[in-house]
């Protein structure tokens, strides 16, 4: 079965994208050959311009692009304090200088302090959680942040919260983004330039203000029709 | 995606290829393995007149093969095999094959009787489950008690049997194989535990079929109830065919005690007279029959489940059933109660002699002497309370083995398949059979022999948790923070699995000590003076008709032992197959 077909994405250094399109139109085999977790049968994935295979370029690239999933609380391990975990990619990834105060400025990114540190997953809020997942991708200082659905699941207050923090990282200090959503009304408040992908085919690409006003694919056209608009 | 180590797709098979492989030469290679001395017991059997000279053992060794190492003796017995020739007898000199066929016709026999049985305990097992289902009622199936009474020891019943029926009672024949009559008492010592078993397992499903959705929408239909409850009946049949397979090989292993008590010449018992004469060749040939029959039998269970499962078997398109009841409040009450009996028999003979012959030979019981005394005059209480020492105490030491082998090939995922399967088709007895033959009789070659089949369930379940486990959003976003594999594994996925592998291994502490009294009875395990609990029972059962306590003691920690195993076990399904937090389908992919 081929999942994803013809695909010619580009991230440039400090660039917002996002990638829209309905379930099963191919976006999470997107995420998992960007990862270097599936392997293309045809065509290669390359990070700085080195095609992404061997363990080592694997390894590098792990390091500078990190990865915000669906329901990021649940990716929080229930028997390991916050500290732990925070600084765990700090030491798989052998990154030089002080780790703890690389993990009390993680956590100060998304608004947290340091008494968070010795809490466990069960003793967070939701939206503590979410953070603590946020800090944990971004503890390692990353190029790229790839957040796959990472808003979908959650309720609106939280859904704002994460939205913002998102943004706060890719204008306030450069971070790439990579921004893989179904719902347009969040890729157009963090993403310059859209593609939307159908059945592992981009359909239609471009500035995400033109998609979301002037769509020109059926695709597009259900995506944006799909947005909820108050009554006027 | 993944990273749980080992691909199902090819490791499976690949693992079972192996593991098949393995049995046959470990089987093939036999001879050269027995560390004791062969060429000695050929000696006597064959040539009672010559001296046992080091040059005369030579020339035997040499007439046998076994010098030129393992891999040309089973590149010799393979070729002759495979041309349809397994050798002759060390002892009688006679070809192999026309004795073991005609055993295994015997055994088959046996067997077949007993699986009747088995289906029609099976089946009453299941009526009460069928009736709640149909009248809409949820059901945990049949009561712990009845089913720890369904599910005593082979070798026990057997002798319960022979005691009471046949020579109590007079009812029935008690040995031999010429009569129809002889079939009666070994098929119900052979098919009732098989029964209660496959009766356990049935009502279970059959309870958790009635909860699909499907079952309301018929009967809204207005399809009888009869045709309601036999496809409840076939769709159950689906998820424990495989089991009730394992079930029907394992009565290859509960045949032997059977055949042994009651004295039939079937293959159990030509290979347990094999091993004890060290006549290797028959043995190879009985243990290789075995395999295949249980090969057989699991072939012939995967065909009928794809039968029954029909288009649905390639579609995945199956109904989910709804969340299963969970144990009773008072689940607890069966195993508490034998729990506290045993604890109680075992005290009370912990503080007497259980050696010393300072009493009447068969002294009946009186208040000094509880249980009486046995046939050299020594204290039957004392001795099963020591007895609870020596054979609960091996069986820790087994299962702490067993939890070690089990985690460390549990690990390997998909690649414990083969190993599991074929260890599962392996009864300890047969294990204790083939490690009496290279070894003798011996309480480490008894713990050796159970331990050898008993890893393979933690080594399963150890496997299914470890996919579980990796399965979970926390675990499959490690790589991404540059966790290795190794890591995940020993850092997350262990430490996560542990605490519930090592409760199943304790649960199956009582199991264990009854599989090794069961080896204890046949002469496998411990050997005399010892107070072990099978061996206590072997000794006693001579003088039964003269003095009966000299079984009651050790028959009673028995049965408690097995009741109290099974509580445990029933107990524990319903308590793991309760609703558990699935895993969200978040993370990536």
């Amino acid at each position: 079965m081929t999942a994803v077909r013809g695909l010619d994405l580009e991230v440039r250094e400090g660039e917002s994208v996002g990638l829209v399109g309905p379930s099963g139109s191919g976006k999470s085999t997107v995420v998992s050959l960007l990862l270097g977790l599936e392997h293309p049968d045809r065509g290669e994935v390359r990070f700085d311009g080195a095609p992404l295979t061997g363990r080592q370029q694997i390894r590098r690239a792990r390091q500078a692009v990190q990865y915000i999933p669906q329901d990021p609380a649940s990716s929080l391990d229930p028997r390991r304090t916050v500290e732990r975990q925070l600084r765990e990619p700090l030491r798989r990834f052998r990154v030089p200088g002080d780790h703890g105060r690389l993990v009390r400025e993680a956590l100060e990114q998304v608004d947290l302090g340091t008494e968070h540190l010795g809490r466990r997953a069960h003793e967070l809020s939701g939206g503590q959680a979410q953070r603590v997942a946020i800090a944990r991708a971004l503890v390692t200082r990353p190029r790229l942040l790839l957040a796959d659905e990472a808003v979908s699941g959650l309720d609106l207050p939280l859904r704002n919260q994460v939205l913002d923090l998102l943004k706060e990282q890719h204008v306030g200090r450069g971070l790439g983004l990579l921004f893989i959503s179904h719902d347009l009304t969040a890729v157009r408040f963090l993403c310059d330039r859209a593609l939307v992908l159908d059945h592992g085919q981009v359909v239609e690409q471009g500035p995400t203000i033109r998609l979301l006003e002037r769509p020109s694919h059926p695709v597009t056209q259900e995506l944006v029709d799909a947005v909820p608009r108050l009554p006027a | 995606m993944n990273p749980a180590p080992g691909r199902p797709g090819v490791a499976a098979p690949i693992s079972r290829a192996l593991a098949f492989l393995a049995v046959v030469v470990l089987i093939g290679a036999l001879p050269w393995l027995s560390g004791n001395s062969p060429e000695y017991t050929v000696l006597r059997a064959r040539y009672a007149d010559r001296p046992a000279t080091p040059e005369v053992l030579a020339q035997v060794r040499a007439e046998l093969g076994l010098d030129r190492g393992p891999l040309a003796v089973f590149a010799d017995w393979a070729s002759g095999v495979l041309a349809g020739d397994f050798g002759t007898s060390w002892i009688s000199d006679r070809p192999v094959l026309p004795g073991v066929l005609e055993a295994l016709g015997v055994s088959l026999t046996l067997m077949g009787a007993a699986l009747a049985v088995a289906l029609f305990v099976a089946a009453l097992a299941c009526v009460p489950t069928v009736r709640a289902g149909l009248a809409g009622r949820p059901s945990r199936g049949p009561g712990a008690a009845a089913a720890a009474l369904t599910a005593l020891p082979e070798f026990l019943l057997a002798a319960g049997l022979l005691i009471v029926v046949a020579v109590w009672w007079g009812w029935l024949p008690p040995y031999g194989w010429s009569a129809p009559g002889h079939v009666v008492l070994p098929a119900l010592a052979l098919g009732l535990p098989a029964g209660g078993l496959i009766g356990r397992l049935l009502s279970t499903a059959v309870a958790g079929a009635f909860t699909e959705h499907w079952v309301h929408t018929w009967a809204v239909a207005g399809h009888s109830r009869a045709r309601i409850a036999l496809a409840a009946l076939h769709r159950a049949l689906t998820g424990v065919i495989g089991q009730i397979a394992l079930v029907m090989v394992g009565l290859t292993g509960g045949a032997v005690p059977v055949e042994e008590v009651f004295a039939i010449p079937g293959l159990g018992r030509t290979l347990l007279g094999a091993a004890a004469s060290q006549d290797l060749p028959v043995l190879q040939a009985g243990v290789l029959v075995l395999l295949v029959l249980a090969a057989a039998v699991g072939a012939l269970a995967a065909l009928i489940r794809r039968r029954l499962l029909g288009p649905a078997a390639r579609t995945g398109d199956l109904p989910v059933p709804g969340p299963p009841v969970g144990p009773g409040r008072s689940w607890w009450v069966v195993p508490a109660v034998s729990g506290a009996l045993l604890l109680a028999l075992i005290v009370a003979g912990l503080f007497r002699d259980p050696y010393s012959s300072t009493h009447a030979r068969l002294q009946p019981p009186s208040t000094a002497l509880p249980l009486g005394a046995d046939a050299s005059g020594r204290d039957v209480l004392a001795r099963v309370g020591h007895g609870a020492l020596d054979t609960l105490g091996l069986a820790l030491v087994v299962v702490a083995a067993c939890l070690v082998i089990g985690l460390l090939i549990g690990l390997t995922g998909a690649w414990s398949t083969g190993p599991v399967e074929v260890t599962n088709a392996a009864p300890p007895i047969i294990a204790g059979i083939l490690v009496v033959a290279m070894a003798g009789p011996s309480a480490a070659g008894a713990a050796l022999a159970v331990t050898l089949v008993s890893w393979a369930p933690l080594a399963a379940h150890t496997a299914a948790l470890v996919a579980e486990i990796s399965a979970r959003p926390y675990v499959r976003v490690l790589p991404l923070l540059g966790v290795g594999r190794g890591r995940i594994l020993a850092g997350t996925v262990l430490p996560t699995l542990l605490p519930e592998v090592i409760r199943h291994a304790i649960l199956r502490l009582p199991g264990t000590a009854l599989a090794i009294a069961g080896l204890g009875f046949l002469g496998l395990g411990q050997q005399p003076p010892a107070p072990e609990w099978g061996l206590l029972l072997s000794e006693g059962i001579n003088y039964v008709e003269r003095a009966p306590w000299t079984v009651l003691g050790p028959a009673v920690a028995l049965v408690l032992a097995s009741v109290l195993a099974v509580s445990l076990s029933s107990a524990d399904i319903a308590r793991r197959s309760g609703p558990v937090p699935t895993p969200t389908p978040a993370g990536i992919g």
